[in-house]
């Protein structure tokens, strides 16, 4: 690992992309703007069902509350370091993506983080400390089950991007697989528990939207035991194998966009 | 050693294809038929260090693909390739440190971005230490002339420019093996000859191995040795650049020049041959290889000659004459 | 008219050739409405009256006004802002159409595709989850319904028409950014997720009026007969008004707009 190179690229993609973030500011503004808009409303609906409901599937509302934070943590953890994902099929239609695999780097690196998105850090920052908040009334044990389970779920969703560029390299189609990945994670605003049986085993057992997003806010609310954590944390890696796995098996489909 | 080394290369790609219209499309959304394109055919070469070769062919005969595969981009159907002693598609980072792979139609560089930016990134990337890149840096801005945009953004460099940035930011790192496709396309005619005059003070000082393809015949008379010609796939001469045309001009050409006034019907009663050329004094004929002479012979006894000249055709012509109409690229 | 019929006639072939495309946007269309359609499902288990909707009536609703959003919600004109960001309205500015009839024209086109997935969609729909649908309140209340929703397709389609001519002041990135905040602010104004009369009535009464719920909450509002007739009229009204409004306000912005376009001389 030349994890020095890594970090030079990163630093160096990452500061590049804020120059062109800082250049286009009212763009820049309005997107941060439409980020707020979406988390606000959403926390507002759940404010007002809070003044009229008990629980929802046996949750109060601030329990969902925490839900829908930790949802936005890992959520916004994809979109801010892993935005590369969203330039992808530019990328394979006009052939950059032929430098990026000559080039003596990790492809797969190179495509997730080169565009790191700034613009999604200000909102991580009011999920982190929101969050916070919360954490200091948690206890030891369940601090660290969160902090397995987090590692978890980064796992994941570093797996699903993988997947979702290895489909963009035989199909060149990137934007509406990460969208109906993002649709699909936005199910789990909420615990996945409300929903009926078979849709809570497909967000489980074949999207991993609840080992992402609701698993680990479980974790926080002491609901997991440690044979189910373990159990996250090995789905995580055989993800984590199958993704790569996959995006090998991509690589020799590749057919490169004609010159 | 041979650095470059492909034996019974194959690539085949799928393409779907579409009938026209609104019954075609709600068919195909449903059903598609797919066909298998066989882009690479069967093709084996070898390739001396500090050779520079140049690829032909019309358009979509294989060569950007072949070029494809020994740049490990593309998984091969079938066949061996090796490259600097690597298997390209493995794509590791010793080898990907030895070459470069420069696409005149594509590019690499930051669009918003001035191309130092870019350079620098590459700095990173390929793990060149600072020293050597200042140095390489500065010996190609002095060789291409670059000085003054360097710190200009990408998309506000003319073409010519942006090819001579791209040039850069792909020999940084010194590789000893070097493809390029179609480096001068889209140039004007002073730009093409700026950029052939670099490629080949480049290889001479560095000794590189360069495949090149090209579009225009006058990057490969002036800077290749030896040439590929590929047609669907397949190798159909592999050789040094003159055997080509003797092998394959089946025609010369005579060049006269009159001494005294001449016009075309005086030429017609005494020979066949094709005219290519009449603004007398100077007139160029087209004539069969195995009457060159006799004509020659001829046109002496019966007109005043000043001067006269048998000569291949160029390497144009032979191409032309190979492929018919169709592009050449 | 001709050649607008040949206008809609390509681009619906244009929508075949990219059925990936195409498909891809009915799934998302599908997990979106049953992500809204379980949460509320999920809030309905242990109460049957809620903001003054009954079980029945509000997944009447969320069926509803995931069915409207297919027609409504689905103009193409955001492709407008793209092309005058990147100089591709020259190809239209030099030939005999209007603009605006073109993006009609296409949009209709866009429609019928979403029409046809959509009843496939909604029988799936039916059949697989067995929600209880109701009826219209009346026949009359059904009139007035459709006739909201003719309206709410030409007030959106004016609506992010007018969106997409920002792109000739700010072409950045395609003059996305604007569009993703508007769209933002438009997922909860519409009523996409909830009613709008489950906020407190301060909040609500100022909602209820701006053209965002003329999209899918007042229709459906109509539907279930939660506006008596007089009501509904006067809805339909209030949606006119805004109507001629933005057409008004499109005109003058793309006039101006096509001014500043021209001095560019993109």
């Amino acid at each position: 690992m030349r994890f020095k190179t890594y970090s030079k690229y990163w630093l160096k993609t990452s500061a590049l992309t804020l120059q062109s973030l800082l250049a286009t500011r009212l763009s820049s503004f309005l997107f941060l703007a439409g980020k707020f808009v979406r988390f606000f409303f959403f926390l507002a609906f759940l404010f007002v069902l809070k003044d009229r409901l008990g629980t929802i599937a046996g949750y109060s509302l601030d329990q969902v509350i925490i839900f829908f934070l930790v949802y936005n943590l890992f959520d916004l953890f994809g979109q801010f370091f892993y935005r590369g994902i969203y330039w992808f099929r530019e990328e394979i239609v006009s052939g950059s993506f032929d430098f990026t695999l000559a080039k003596p780097l990790n492809p797969l690196f190179q495509i997730l983080t080169a565009h790191t998105d700034f613009l999604d850090l200000p909102l991580l920052l009011v999920v982190i400390v929101a969050l916070g908040w919360r954490l200091n009334s948690v206890s030891a044990p369940d601090l660290v089950s969160f902090a397995f389970l987090s590692l978890a779920a980064v796992i994941i969703v570093t797996a699903i991007h993988i997947a979702v560029a290895a489909v963009g390299v035989i199909t060149t189609e990137v934007d509406h697989t990460i969208w109906i990945f993002r649709d699909l994670a936005s199910m789990g605003r909420v615990p996945i528990d409300i929903y009926v049986e078979s849709v809570r085993a497909f967000l489980t057992f074949v999207v991993p939207i609840a080992l992402v997003f609701t698993f680990p806010a479980k974790a926080l609310l002491g609901f997991l035991t440690p044979v189910t954590i373990a159990g996250v944390l090995a789905a995580s890696v055989f993800i984590w194998w199958l993704s790569l796995k996959f995006w090998h098996y991509a690589l020799t489909q590749y057919s490169s966009a004609s010159s | 050693m041979s650095v470059i080394s492909v034996k019974n290369l194959k690539k085949y790609y799928q393409v779907y294809q579409k009938e026209p219209g609104l019954t075609g499309s709600i068919k195909s959304l449903f059903s598609r038929r797919y066909q298998s394109v066989r882009a690479v055919d069967g093709i084996s070469f070898d390739i001396e260090p500090g050779e520079l070769v140049g690829f032909i062919g019309p358009n979509g005969a294989g060569k950007t693909t072949t070029l494809k595969v020994l740049s490990g981009l593309l998984y091969p159907t079938s066949g061996q390739v090796q490259v600097l002693g690597f298997t390209p598609f493995d794509r590791k980072s010793q080898f990907q440190k030895q070459f470069s792979l420069v696409m005149g139609q594509k590019n690499q560089l930051w669009w918003d971005l001035p191309a130092l930016d870019s350079f620098i990134l590459n700095r990173e990337i390929y793990e060149i230490p600072p020293a050597n890149f200042d140095k390489t840096l500065k010996a190609l801005v002095k060789m291409l002339d670059l000085k003054d945009i360097l710190k200009v953004q990408v998309r506000k460099l003319s073409l010519g420019q942006r090819m001579k940035c791209e040039l850069v930011a792909a020999l940084l790192h010194s590789p000893q093996v070097l493809f390029l496709d179609e480096p001068t396309i889209g140039l004007d005619v002073v730009m093409q000859k700026k950029i052939r005059d670099f490629i080949k003070n480049y290889q001479q000082k560095f000794n590189a191995t360069i495949i090149l393809t090209s579009h225009y015949m006058g990057d490969v008379r002036e800077l290749c040795d030896r040439i590929i010609v590929i047609d669907h796939g397949k190798i159909f001469f592999d050789g040094k650049l003159n055997t080509i045309i003797k092998k394959y001009a089946t025609h010369k050409q005579l060049e006269i020049i009159f001494a005294n006034p001449i016009t075309k019907d005086q030429i017609r009663k005494l020979t066949r041959a094709k005219i290519k050329y009449f603004d007398p004094p100077r007139v160029v004929l087209s004539v069969k290889k195995s009457l060159a002479n006799s004509l020659a012979v001829k046109l002496l006894k019966n007109f005043a000659v000043a001067d006269l000249n048998i000569t291949e055709p160029a390497i144009e012509d032979i191409i032309r004459q190979l492929f018919g109409d169709r592009e050449l690229a | 008219m001709g050649k607008y019929l040949k206008i809609f006639q390509t681009s619906l072939i244009n929508g075949f050739v990219y059925r990936l495309n195409f498909i891809m946007w009915r799934v998302r269309h599908v997990i979106q409405f049953l992500a809204v359609y379980f949460l509320w499902l999920a809030i309905y288990a242990d109460n049957n009256q809620l903001f003054g909707y009954s079980r029945a009536a509000m997944l009447t609703y969320v069926i509803g006004t995931s069915v409207l959003r297919s027609f409504v919600l689905s103009s193409r004109s955001q492709t407008v802002g793209v092309e005058i960001a990147s100089g591709d309205l020259n190809n239209y500015l030099v030939k005999p159409v209007s603009y605006l009839k073109n993006w009609l024209a296409r949009d209709l086109s866009d429609k019928l595709l979403n029409l046809l997935f959509m009843t496939f969609e909604l029988t799936l729909v039916i059949l697989l989850l067995r929600p209880p649908l109701l009826p219209p309140a009346s026949s009359p209340a059904a009139a007035i319904f459709i006739v909201a929703v003719i309206l709410a397709m030409l007030l959106y389609f004016l609506f992010s028409f007018l969106v997409s001519s920002f792109a000739f002041w700010y072409p950045e990135h395609n003059s996305w950014p604007l569009r993703f905040f508007i769209f933002m602010i438009l997922e909860f104004l519409a009523g996409g997720l909830f009613p709008l009369d489950i906020f407190p009535p301060v909040v609500y009464n100022f909602f209820r009026l701006l053209p965002p719920a003329f999209f899918l909450f007042q229709p459906m509002q109509i539907y279930l007969g939660r506006v008596d007739l007089a009501g509904a009229v006067g809805l339909v009204a209030a949606n006119l008004v805004w109507l001629v409004l933005l057409y008004r306000v499109s005109r003058a912005v793309w006039r101006k707009g096509l001014k500043i376009y021209g001095a560019y001389g993109r």
